[in-house]
C-alpha cells in the first residue's frame, strides 16, 4: 500500500465533475449471476471465458513492492490459469477513472481499455454513482469465502456500500515511527506524543493537511478525542513542534525525509508497511520502528474493481478472485514483499493460516494496529482540513 | 568549465541513482547498489522505452514535415497577418498536455483510433508542432532566402537548391527542432497516459516513481536522459552544436 | 571574355501595393562598368532584382546581348550577383563556396578546386581555399563572394552595395579589385551604391536613380557638372542653383572663387572647416551662395568678399527640368548617355 495511491482518493475534483457531466447512465451489464453464495462450479463458465485474455490492470504505479508483487507473484499465478496481467501504471488512480469517463462520454459501451483498476474511497464512490462500474460481480468469487462480510471495512468503502462493485486486496492503517537508537520508548498514545513535544520541542511535527497524510494524521485525532478536543490538541501541539509550527512538512515524503535525517523523532503513514519500505529504500535507519497508538488507528481497505465496459471482464474477475487467494494474501504479507496485512478473515482460514506466521515477527510491521478507527465519510475531510488552516496553522501561537 | 557546471546536476542524480542508503547529514551515499537499476529495468520499462522511442521520432519526424512549410511562410514575413497564426500555434501550449489528452481522447475512442501509434503521434504533435516551429522560424526567415537567392543566382535547379543549399544550410536548425520535438513528446505524460490506453510509455512509467522513490526515479530519469545526452554528445562530437 | 549588353526597356515592378520601378529603362554597353546612385527608397536593389530574376516584372523587358531574358529562370540566366552581405553557404568551405556555380554546371571536382584556387588569387585570397567561411573576416567574406560571382564567368556581374558593409579602410581596397577584375574581363557590370563620390570612383558611367526612374545616365563628370535637372544637382553635391530671369544657372560650391577684391560682393555668413576645405557661405544680393575654398585662405563670418562665379563652370539647367524635382510622370527626362 503507499501514500501516493492514498493520496489519490482526495483528488476528486476533476474526476467528481467529469462524472458529473455523464450523469447516471446505468450500466445492468452483470455477470448474470444472482448474489448468491459463491460457488467453483458457479464461476466455472467465468475461468473459461477468462482464458486467453490479456487484463490491463490500471494502478499506482510508484511502489516497487506493488509493482514486483503483481509482475512476479499475481502474473505467473494468472498465467497457468491461462490469463495474462499487464500493469497500466499511473501517478494517480483519477487518471484511470477519467480514461473510463472518456470512453462512457464517447459511447464505448464494450472493449474498454480498463479492466482492472485499484482503487478506494471517493473515486470509487463517484464511479459508483455513475454506474461505471460492473455490477454484482465481487460476491460470486469463490475466494469471496474467505471474506467476513460483517467486517465494516470490507462492507463499505469511506463509508460508501461495496455491494459487490469492488473487491478487496489490501488494507490500510494509521501507523507511527520512531527511530529505536533515538527514542527507545515511542509514545502510548496522543497524550503522550504531546508530552513527549512538551520535553523535546521542536522534535515532533506532521504533514499540513491537505497533504493526504497530515489529513489522516487531523482525522485520527478527531476520531479519538472529538473534534473540538482534537483541535485544541492540535494548537497545543502547535507550539511545540517542530519551528514552533511556523512551518510543516508539505507532504509525507518530506516528513520522511526529516525523519530518516534524524531532524524530527516520529514519522506517520497510511501505509502500515511504510517502515519496511523506508529501511528498504534506504531512507531511513534500520534502527526504525513502527508503533500504533493506543487511542487506536484509523484504517480502511483498498479494492480493485472492474469498469462496466471492459473488454476482460472475466479475466478481471480470475484476477480479483486470485488476489484473494490465502497464498498471495499471504506473500503479500510477507515483509519481502509488500508487508501488507491480508484483508482475509484469518479465522475462516483454517488450516491454509499456516500461510500468515512468518508475518508476525517483522521488526519492520506491526501485528496488531489496536483499535479500529472508522474511516470519516470525505464530505468530512474537507471541512476538517478548512477549519485546521484557519485554528491551527493561521493561529499565532 | 561550463560543462563541468552543466553536467554538475547529471553527477548529482548518478549518484542518487546508485544510492542504496542515503540519508543527511552524509555527503555522499551510506550504501551503493543496484536497487535502483533492477527496478527501474523490470516490469515493462523496457518496453515503454521502445514506445516512447517509437512514438517521440515520429512524432518529431511528422512535425518537422508539417512544421517545415509553416516556419518558411512565417519565417520570410510572407504573411500580412502573422499574429493569429501565431497564436492558434501557441494555443496547445496554453492547455496542460492532460487536458489536451483527455479531450483528444474521446475523438480518438470515437474513431477507433486510440491506443494505436497514429492516435499518439497525432496527440503528441498538439503541442510539439508550437514548439518546432518556433525553433525552425529561428533559423529560417530571410537568413535561409538569401542563401537560396545565392543558389539561383549560380544556377542551381529548384532541386539541387533544396539538396546543395537549402537542406544543408538549415540542418542544424532543423537538428535542433528535431532535438526539441523529440525531447517534447518523449517526456510527456498526459498524452501519453490519456492517449496510450495502457500502452506502456516511459513517463507514464517513470512518473508514479518521483516523490515516492527517489532512487527509482533518478535511476529513470537517466534512462530519460539517455537519448538527449546521446544527441547532444552525437553532435558535439561531429563538431556543431545543434543550437 | 567579353560581357553583353544590358538593355532594361520600362520596366515596371509592384512588389505589395506601391510601385518601386515605373516603367525604367537603362542600357548598359557590353563590357561597361555602370555604377547606379540613388538615395535610399529609389529602387536600386529592385533593380537589380528584377534583372537578375529575383523580382518578378509586372512589364517591360529584359535584354541581355540582345536576347530577351526577363522570363527565363534565375539559374538559366548567366547573371551573377554579389549581395550586400556576402551570403556565404555556411555548410562548406570557401573554396566549395567559390566554385558552386561550376559544381551546377557539373565541372569536375578538381577542375572546379583549381578554378576556384585561382579566383581567390584573384581577388588576393590565395590559400584561404581549405578555410572555413566561419573564420574569415567581413572584408575577406566579401572578396569570397566576389570570387564565386567570377567563378560562374557570367554575362552580366551585379553588385549591390557590395561595400556597404566594410569598415572604411577595407573599402578602398576591395573597390580597386572591383575595378581591375571588371576591366580585365571586360564584364558588363553594374555597381549599386548611394555614395556618389564612390559611384564616381567605381563607374565608367553613373546612373542616378530618383524614385523608382532613371534620371540621367553619363560618364561622371556629366552628371557632377552638367546636371539635367535640380534633383540631380541636388544629388551630386551642386549646391548652387541660382535663378537668373527664366533659367537657373547652376555651379558646384568648389568652383565658385572668393576674392578680397572685386566680384560680386558679399557678407561671409557661415564658415565651417570640414578638413580639406572651408564651406563657406555668402549672403550676396539677397541669395545665398556656397563655396568650397582652401583653409589657408578661408574668410571669417561677417567679411566682406567678393564672389566670381567662372563663367566655363557655370552650367543653365534644361529649361523644362528646372523644377524642383522628378514628378516621375512619363515626361520625365530619360537620358541614356
Amino acid at each position: 500500500m503507499s501514500l501516493r495511491f492514498l493520496a489519490s482518493v482526495t483528488a476528486v475534483t476533476l474526476v467528481g465533475v467529469a462524472l458529473a457531466a455523464c450523469g447516471g447512465g446505468d450500466s445492468d451489464v452483470g455477470t448474470g449471476r444472482a448474489a448468491g453464495k459463491p460457488t467453483a462450479a458457479g464461476f466455472a463458465p467465468t475461468l473459461a471465458a477468462a482464458r486467453g485474455q490479456t487484463v490491463r490492470w490500471w494502478m499506482y504505479g510508484g511502489d516497487d513492492k506493488v509493482n514486483a508483487y503483481v509482475d512476479d507473484t499475481v502474473a505467473p499465478a494468472a498465467r497457468k490459469l491461462g490469463v495474462r496481467v499487464e500493469r497500466v501504471p499511473v501517478v494517480d488512480t483519477a487518471d484511470a477513472v477519467q480514461r473510463v469517463v472518456a470512453e462512457r462520454r464517447a459511447g464505448k459501451t464494450s472493449n474498454g481499455s480498463v479492466d482492472l483498476i485499484w482503487i478506494n474511497g471517493e473515486n470509487f464512490a463517484g464511479g459508483k454513482k455513475a454506474g461505471l462500474w460492473l455490477k454484482s460481480w465481487a460476491k460470486g468469487l469463490p475466494n469471496s469465502r474467505y471474506l467476513d462480510p460483517k467486517d465494516p471495512t470490507i462492507r463499505t468503502d469511506f463509508q460508501v456500500p461495496v455491494e459487490g462493485q469492488e473487491s478487496p486486496w489490501q488494507r490500510a492503517a494509521f501507523v507511527f515511527a520512531h527511530d529505536s537508537d533515538r527514542v527507545r520508548t515511542p509514545p502510548r498514545d496522543l497524550d503522550g506524543l504531546l508530552a513527549f513535544a512538551r520535553e523535546h520541542p521542536g522534535r515532533v511535527t506532521y504533514p499540513a493537511p491537505p497533504d493526504f497524510t497530515g489529513s489522516a494524521f487531523v482525522r485520527q485525532v478527531v476520531a479519538a478525542k472529538g473534534e473540538d478536543a482534537a483541535f485544541a490538541y492540535l494548537r497545543e501541539l502547535r507550539s511545540v513542534s517542530y519551528r514552533r509550527g511556523e512551518t510543516y512538512p508539505k507532504s509525507e515524503a518530506e516528513l520522511s525525509r526529516l525523519f530518516g535525517d534524524g531532524q524530527v523523532d516520529f514519522a506517520m503513514s497510511y501505509d502500515p508497511a511504510f517502515v519496511n519500505s523506508g529501511v528498504r529504500k534506504g531512507q531511513f535507519p534500520r534502527t526504525a520502528r513502527p508503533f500504533s497508538l493506543a487511542d487506536g488507528s484509523l484504517q480502511n481497505t483498498s479494492f480493485v474493481t472492474i469498469p462496466a465496459n471492459a473488454a476482460h471482464r472475466e479475466g478481471a474477475q480470475v484476477i480479483a478472485d486470485l488476489l484473494l487467494t490465502p497464498r498471495l494474501q499471504a506473500a503479500k504479507a510477507d515483509p519481502d514483499s509488500i508487508g501488507n496485512p491480508t484483508v482475509l478473515d484469518l479465522d475462516r482460514l483454517a488450516g491454509r493460516r499456516g500461510l500468515f506466521a512468518e508475518t508476525e515477527d517483522s521488526k519492520y510491521l506491526l501485528s496488531d494496529y489496536g483499535r479500529t478507527l472508522a474511516e470519516l465519510p470525505a464530505n468530512r475531510v474537507e471541512d476538517l482540513e478548512k477549519r485546521w488552516t484557519l485554528e491551527v496553522l493561521r493561529q499565532s501561537p | 568549465m561550463a560543462a563541468l557546471l552543466a553536467s554538475a546536476p547529471l553527477l548529482a542524480l548518478v549518484v542518487r541513482a546508485f544510492a542504496d542508503e542515503w540519508r543527511a547529514p552524509a555527503l555522499v551515499p551510506q550504501q551503493l547498489g543496484l536497487r535502483g537499476v533492477q527496478i527501474a529495468f523490470s516490469g515493462s520499462s523496457a518496453e515503454a522505452f521502445g514506445n516512447s522511442l517509437l512514438v517521440a521520432v515520429a512524432t518529431a519526424m511528422v512535425a518537422l514535415v508539417l512544421a517545415w512549410p509553416a516556419a518558411r511562410v512565417l519565417g520570410e514575413r510572407r504573411l500580412r497577418h502573422p499574429a493569429p497564426v501565431f497564436l492558434l500555434l501557441a494555443m496547445p501550449l496554453l492547455v496542460p498536455s492532460y487536458a489536451v489528452g483527455t479531450g483528444l481522447t474521446e475523438w480518438f475512442i470515437r474513431l477507433g483510433l486510440d491506443g494505436t501509434l497514429p492516435a499518439l503521434v497525432a496527440g503528441h504533435l498538439t503541442f510539439v508542432l508550437p514548439y518546432v516551429v518556433l525553433v525552425l522560424l529561428s533559423g529560417f526567415g530571410p537568413r535561409l532566402t538569401a542563401l537560396e537567392e545565392v543558389a539561383r543566382v549560380n544556377g542551381l535547379s529548384p532541386f539541387r537548391r533544396l539538396l546543395w543549399v537549402t537542406l544543408p544550410a538549415a540542418a542544424p536548425t532543423v537538428g535542433a527542432s528535431a532535438l526539441i520535438g523529440f525531447l517534447v513528446s518523449w517526456s510527456d505524460y498526459g498524452t501519453s497516459l490519456a492517449l496510450g490506453g495502457g500502452r506502456p510509455m516511459l513517463p507514464v512509467v517513470l512518473l508514479p516513481f518521483v516523490g515516492a522513490d527517489p532512487q527509482v526515479a533518478a535511476t529513470l530519469a537517466l534512462l530519460f536522459l539517455a537519448p538527449a545526452v546521446g544527441v547532444l554528445a552525437a553532435a558535439t562530437r561531429a563538431g556543431r552544436m545543434p543550437l | 571574355m567579353s560581357g553583353h549588353e544590358l538593355d532594361c526597356r520600362d520596366l515596371s515592378v509592384s512588389p505589395g501595393d506601391s510601385p518601386v520601378l515605373r516603367g525604367l529603362s537603362l542600357t548598359v554597353p557590353a563590357g561597361s562598368r555602370t555604377a547606379l546612385v540613388g538615395p535610399s527608397g529609389a529602387g536600386k536593389t529592385t533593380l537589380l532584382r528584377a534583372i537578375s530574376g529575383l523580382q518578378d516584372i509586372d512589364a517591360g523587358e529584359v535584354r541581355l546581348g540582345g536576347e530577351p531574358i526577363h522570363a527565363r529562370a534565375v539559374h538559366r540566366r548567366g547573371i551573377a550577383v554579389v549581395f550586400q552581405e556576402p551570403r556565404l553557404l555556411p555548410h562548406i568551405d570557401v573554396q566549395d563556396n567559390v566554385a558552386l556555380a561550376l559544381r551546377a554546371a557539373g565541372v569536375g571536382r578538381r577542375e572546379r578546386r583549381r578554378t576556384a584556387a585561382a579566383q581567390l588569387e584573384e581577388v588576393g585570397l590565395g590559400g584561404l581555399a581549405d578555410r572555413r567561411v566561419q573564420g574569415l573576416s567581413g572584408g575577406e567574406q566579401q572578396r569570397v563572394a566576389l570570387a564565386r560571382a567570377l567563378c560562374a564567368n557570367p554575362r552580366l556581374l551585379l553588385l549591390d552595395e557590395p561595400l556597404t558593409a566594410l569598415d572604411p579602410s577595407r573599402r578602398a581596397a576591395l573597390r580597386r579589385v572591383i575595378v581591375e577584375l571588371q576591366q580585365q574581363r571586360r564584364l558588363t557590370t553594374v555597381i549599386v551604391t548611394h555614395d556618389r563620390s564612390e559611384a564616381a570612383e567605381l563607374g565608367q558611367r553613373i546612373a542616378l536613380m530618383l524614385e523608382g526612374l532613371i534620371v540621367q545616365h553619363g560618364e561622371p563628370r556629366t552628371l557632377f557638372e552638367r546636371p539635367v535637372s535640380a534633383a540631380v544637382a541636388r544629388f551630386f553635391g551642386v549646391s548652387n542653383l541660382i535663378p537668373s530671369g527664366a533659367e537657373t544657372l547652376a555651379i558646384r560650391p568648389e568652383h565658385v572663387r572668393l576674392e578680397r577684391e572685386g566680384g560680386r560682393r558679399g557678407i561671409v555668413v557661415e564658415a565651417v572647416y570640414a578638413g580639406d576645405h572651408v564651406r563657406v557661405v555668402v549672403e550676396c544680393g539677397g541669395q545665398r551662395l556656397r563655396a568650397h575654398v582652401p583653409p589657408p585662405d578661408a574668410p571669417r563670418v561677417g567679411e566682406q568678399i567678393g564672389v566670381i562665379l567662372p563663367s566655363e563652370h557655370v552650367w543653365p539647367l534644361p529649361a523644362a527640368t528646372s523644377r524642383p524635382e522628378v514628378t516621375g510622370s512619363s515626361a520625365a527626362p530619360r537620358v541614356t548617355l
